[in-house]
């Protein structure tokens, strides 16, 4: 964690403390325990589930909770309740340090604060509800909830541009804005929790009177109902969720699996992707913009599938006319992805990835800034891994050689500022590389990168499910996969085995854990039946 | 035959549900409603029937529908019943901009005899008489809590503390009943497949959405008594969030079956069949469709069509033979494909070698793609460019042996269906589209003569 942040989670709490105590002692107001246990763990679950993690900022189920800690209870419960969001059950499984779960905690317990004390200035109600207080605090409850949003915001902005030194305002606009309509939703969902808690429940708890059994029973079915409203929306969410990391891992498969048509990219896109992001971050792009570029990347090659093989792999100089065919590449490959609405944006960073910054490339010979800034990043990243990579034809260049010429090439076929970006990237990489203490790169873009983040929990869930499970069919697999893994440890570690052996002996291992696994005992039967298709 | 059978339900339905109207209309007694409140209700229920919940297939659900749950919990039958007919039909008509088709006025028709079945058991459970339920009057509490005087509906059924649920649950599980079999039966007749094997499916795609939109209800006809009117407003926004939450899900499913297409397309670039994938993959589902195969199977075989190819990529020095299994084998690797996978596998068995060996085996959707895959071979490439009619008979010579002959007549089928559609198209379309063609076919040759005129 960066030192500031340090600072600042240090700061928070100081005022969380501040708060508690002044509520409790100088505005005597009460602190309801029970109902502060009860709403507390409901809001443990509630940040437990609606992690969104495709942009920074979080906006979970537990606003709706807090909410309703806020209008059936008083400020200083609420505060109490805020910060039992700390542990949320993403987080404490993704080992996140203390500091950063004790950060969270403290910026809902702030932002709560003053959400409180704008809605009882304009008179909305709390702690008993009729159809004109009800209807009264709504407007109040609005105004909260954008308070609430911006000093949640505010915090977590300031706090993750310091920590991945991302653009201030750049994540405010696009990020934050965002959780704006979520946020305002969610505070009236907790309005309606909070009516049902203040009507039923609380009484239970921590009422002066204890109500009858048969109004117990009805506020629990109420808050039942509400659950199961919440649940399948939240069950949607995960769904989605899981959807994207899937495609992510789709897509990253399949375009490393086209590279198989020229052998020697061997991994071309992602690495573009990699160097494109360290760009982005350099110019402080959002990481909404990030996703998309990080696409374009990975697609950005899908055209030269149009060109014939004996042209991409030929050493020689190409004819005028086998050039034009290759000059078409961006052109396919961008309107194909323009017919996709959410890749459409992608599709323009794609068709322009070979125009020079001086108007001297293909496909529309723009130049300067009216290339799209996608774009350039992408001729940047593309330029710089092609040369440090080897040819056919040539070797690879030595990082500081592909730098240089970078560097002379920059304003005539690249932007001069993002290149400088680049380089200055490149180089702090390679500081942390060089020194021990810091964690290895692969590592620190792991955690750069959500989606990253994602994919890694995806593969959690699989090697979780089968125990779960307990299925046999999943148990072959997850064997299928560590004797891939270890075969893969050999072929890295002892060249001397022969390449094509390794991969047909991988080959085989793909086969025989898939025969098993589906066809049960029928092996021999099946693998009889595939010799005789192929005759 | 199965379009005829449409009609006259549909036809029967419509009697159906004006015969309960009329009925309800004459048990109304006029001089005692409340105008007022009864058009506030209707214009409310308008309010949320303008959305909708979108299912991959199968009738959409509009968010009105706890609103008409609530409101047959509150007010009597009769009543309710009219309110739902106008209020949802003017809601599907103000709301054009989601989507509308004539079809779904008649569901507006099915829902209103559900509906009436589910309030008379609704009706008859909540007139229960149970010693230990007594009606919710004197609450201790806070005075200004408990049920607001002159709310426009019947608190004493509502307050039954445990019949209240009872009773509507009961309701709730009928209606869903009702609705999904007719939505089934409905879906069968169109897509011609028998309603019980879709049941199941529509079940399954349905009852998350039900569950939370009947819970929505609940709570809307709990809270009436207590905050009346905005009861509507406060328990429908978790509504919008379960709307955009699953309609977003079905968005992403269409990017990833988008993006599947470009890359299938991109490998069809690679082997000079441009097209051959897409094609390939929307005749079979077609085909599949008319087999009355399961739609999530459909939904593998629109995947498979797509990638079905793919294995070709690591396949060239090796000749042809291997690419179902190279392609199957990285498909493998990606669990969400891992069924898609094996339909890939086996696209290229041969169903003689397979009834030796077990038949079985091959999936039916791999059989699909092999006729057709074959099929799109013979009419596009540019060396056989083959009719429909030669084609066919092509493939026929190899009948039960290369090529699965129960396929091979659902194919010929679907064929003549297309055909049938492009001539029943009307010619005045057809007439249209023939000048445009014409007029750009002209403004090409006139862009040739100017560059050849240029060149020289």
């Amino acid at each position: 964690m960066d030192n500031r942040n340090k600072l600042l989670t240090g700061i928070c709490w100081l005022a969380v403390a501040g708060i508690i105590l002044y509520q409790t002692l100088s505005a005597h107001q009460k602190i309801y325990w029970l109902s502060v246990v009860f709403l507390g763990i409901l809001m443990m679950i509630g940040e437990s589930l609606g992690e969104n993690l495709h942009t920074r900022g979080s906006s979970t189920y537990g606003i709706i909770i807090l909410f309703a800690a806020l209008l059936s209870l008083n400020t200083a419960s609420a505060v109490l309740v805020a910060l039992f969001g700390a542990f949320s059950y993403q987080d404490i499984r993704m080992r996140k340090s203390l500091l950063v779960l004790a950060f969270n905690g403290a910026q809902y317990a702030l932002a709560i604060t003053a959400s409180a004390f704008f809605y009882h200035l304009t008179g909305g109600a709390a702690r008993s509800f009729t159809v004109e207080s009800a209807l009264k605090s709504i407007l109040p409850l609005l105004l909260a909830s954008i308070i609430f949003w911006a000093i949640n915001s505010l915090i977590m902005t300031l706090a993750t541009s310091w920590e991945y030194s991302l653009g201030f305002v750049e994540f405010l606009r696009k990020d934050a804005l965002k959780l704006l309509p979520n946020q305002l939703i969610y505070s009236i969902v907790g309005l309606a929790l909070g009516i049902i808690y203040a009507q039923n429940a609380f009484h239970l708890l921590d009422g002066e009177v204890v109500g009858s059994t048969a109004e117990a029973f009805r506020g629990l079915s109420a808050a039942l109902l509400l659950l199961l409203l919440l649940g399948v929306a939240w069950y949607f969410s995960g769904k989605n969720i899981e959807i994207l990391s899937a495609y992510d891992h789709t897509v990253n498969r399949l375009m490393k699996y086209l590279e198989l048509r020229e052998p020697y990219l061997n991994g071309h896109g992602e690495r573009v992707a990699r160097y494109a992001q360290l760009i982005a971050s350099g110019v402080k792009m959002s990481h909404y913009d990030q996703e998309k570029l990080r696409y374009a990347a990975l697609l950005h090659d899908l055209g030269k599938m149009a060109i014939p093989r004996e042209i991409l792999l030929r050493k020689g100089p190409l004819y005028e006319e086998e050039f034009e065919k290759v000059k078409q590449h961006p052109l396919v490959a961008g309107s194909w992805l323009e017919e996709i609405p959410y890749l459409a944006e992608t599709a323009n960073a794609v068709y322009h990835h070979h125009e020079y910054y001086d108007g001297g490339g293909y496909v529309d010979m723009i130049s300067g800034d009216t290339i799209p800034l996608n774009a350039r990043i992408l001729a940047i990243a593309d330029a710089y891994d092609a040369m440090t990579m080897p040819r056919p034809w040539r070797d690879a260049k030595s990082r500081e050689d592909a730098i240089a010429e970078l560097l002379e090439n920059s304003d005539v076929q690249f932007d001069g500022e993002l290149v400088k970006v680049f380089i200055e990237a490149l180089e702090s990489l390679q500081e942390k590389e060089v020194s021990p203490e810091t964690e290895p790169i692969e590592e620190r873009e792991e955690k750069k990168d959500a989606i990253a983040e994602l994919l890694e929990k995806e593969k959690e869930a699989q090697v979780r499910k089968p125990r779960r499970m307990g299925s046999r069919r999943q148990r072959l697999l997850e064997e299928r996969r560590r004797k891939r893994e270890e075969l893969e440890k050999k072929e890295s570690g002892e060249f001397w085995i022969d390449e094509e052996d390794a991969r047909k002996a991988g080959k085989t291992e793909i086969e025989q854990a898939r025969e098993e696994t589906l066809r049960g005992g029928e092996t021999e039967r099946e693998s009889s039946l595939e010799k005789g298709g192929e005759e | 035959m199965e379009e005829r059978k449409l009609k006259l339900a549909r036809v029967f339905t419509t009697a159906i549900c004006f015969g309960i109207l009329i009925f309800c209309v004459t048990r109304i007694t006029w001089v005692k409603l409340d105008f007022v409140r009864t058009a506030a209700l209707i214009l409310i229920l308008a309010f949320f029937e303008m959305w909708q919940i979108r299912y991959p297939w199968g009738r959409p659900l509009r968010l009105g529908l706890p609103i008409a749950l609530c409101v047959v919990a509150i007010r009597p039958i009769p009543e309710a019943l009219i309110i739902y007919f106008i209020g949802s039909v003017l809601g599907r008509l103000v709301g054009k901009f989601d989507r509308i088709s004539a079809g779904d006025f008649y569901h507006v028709f099915e829902r209103v005899y559900i509906l009436a079945l589910a309030g008379l058991f609704y009706m008859w459970i909540s007139e229960f008489k149970v010693p230990w339920d007594k009606p919710w009057v004197h609450y201790p509490g806070p005075a200004n809590y408990g049920v607001i005087p002159n709310t426009y509906c019947n608190p004493v059924v509502i307050n039954r503390a445990f019949i209240f649920p009872l009773a509507f649950l009961v309701m709730v599980v009928i209606f869903y009943l009702g609705e999904t079999i007719t939505s089934s039966i409905e879906t069968g007749l169109v897509k011609s497949g028998s309603w019980r094997v879709i049941l199941p499916h529509h079940i399954r795609q349905t009852i998350l959405i039900y569950i939370s939109l009947a819970s929505c209800a609940g709570l809307m006809a709990l809270y009436f008594p207590r905050i009346p009117w905005i009861n509507f407003l406060i328990f429908a926004l978790p509504l919008f969030i379960v709307r955009a939450e699953s309609n977003r899900d079905k968005e992403l499913d269409n990017r990833f079956i988008q993006t599947m297409r470009i890359i299938g397309d991109a490998v069809d670039l690679s082997r000079e069949t441009p097209g051959h994938s897409s094609r390939v993959s929307n005749l079979s589902v077609e085909v599949a469709r008319a087999m009355g195969l399961p739609e999530n199977e459909v939904r593998d075989l629109r995947y498979a069509g797509a990638l079905h190819d793919i294995g070709h990529i690591s396949d060239i020095s090796e000749g042809s033979a291997r690419h179902p299994q190279a392609g199957a084998d990285i498909l493998f690797e990606i669990p969400r494909l891992r069924r898609v996978s094996e339909i890939v596998r086996y696209h290229h068995h041969q169903p003689l070698m397979d009834e030796g060996t077990g038949a079985g085996r091959v999936p039916v959707a791999s059989k699909i793609l092999n006729v057709v895959s074959e099929y799109d071979h013979l009419t596009n490439e540019p060396d056989k460019k083959m009719s429909i009619e030669e084609a066919l008979q092509e493939l026929s010579l190899e009948r039960g042996k290369k090529y699965d002959s129960v396929v091979l007549r659902y194919l010929a089928q679907v064929l003549e269906k297309r055909k049938r559609v492009v001539e029943e198209r009307p010619a005045r379309e057809r007439r249209q589209r023939a000048k445009v063609l014409e007029e750009m076919e002209i403004e090409a040759s006139f862009e040739e003569i100017f560059r050849e005129e240029e060149e020289e």
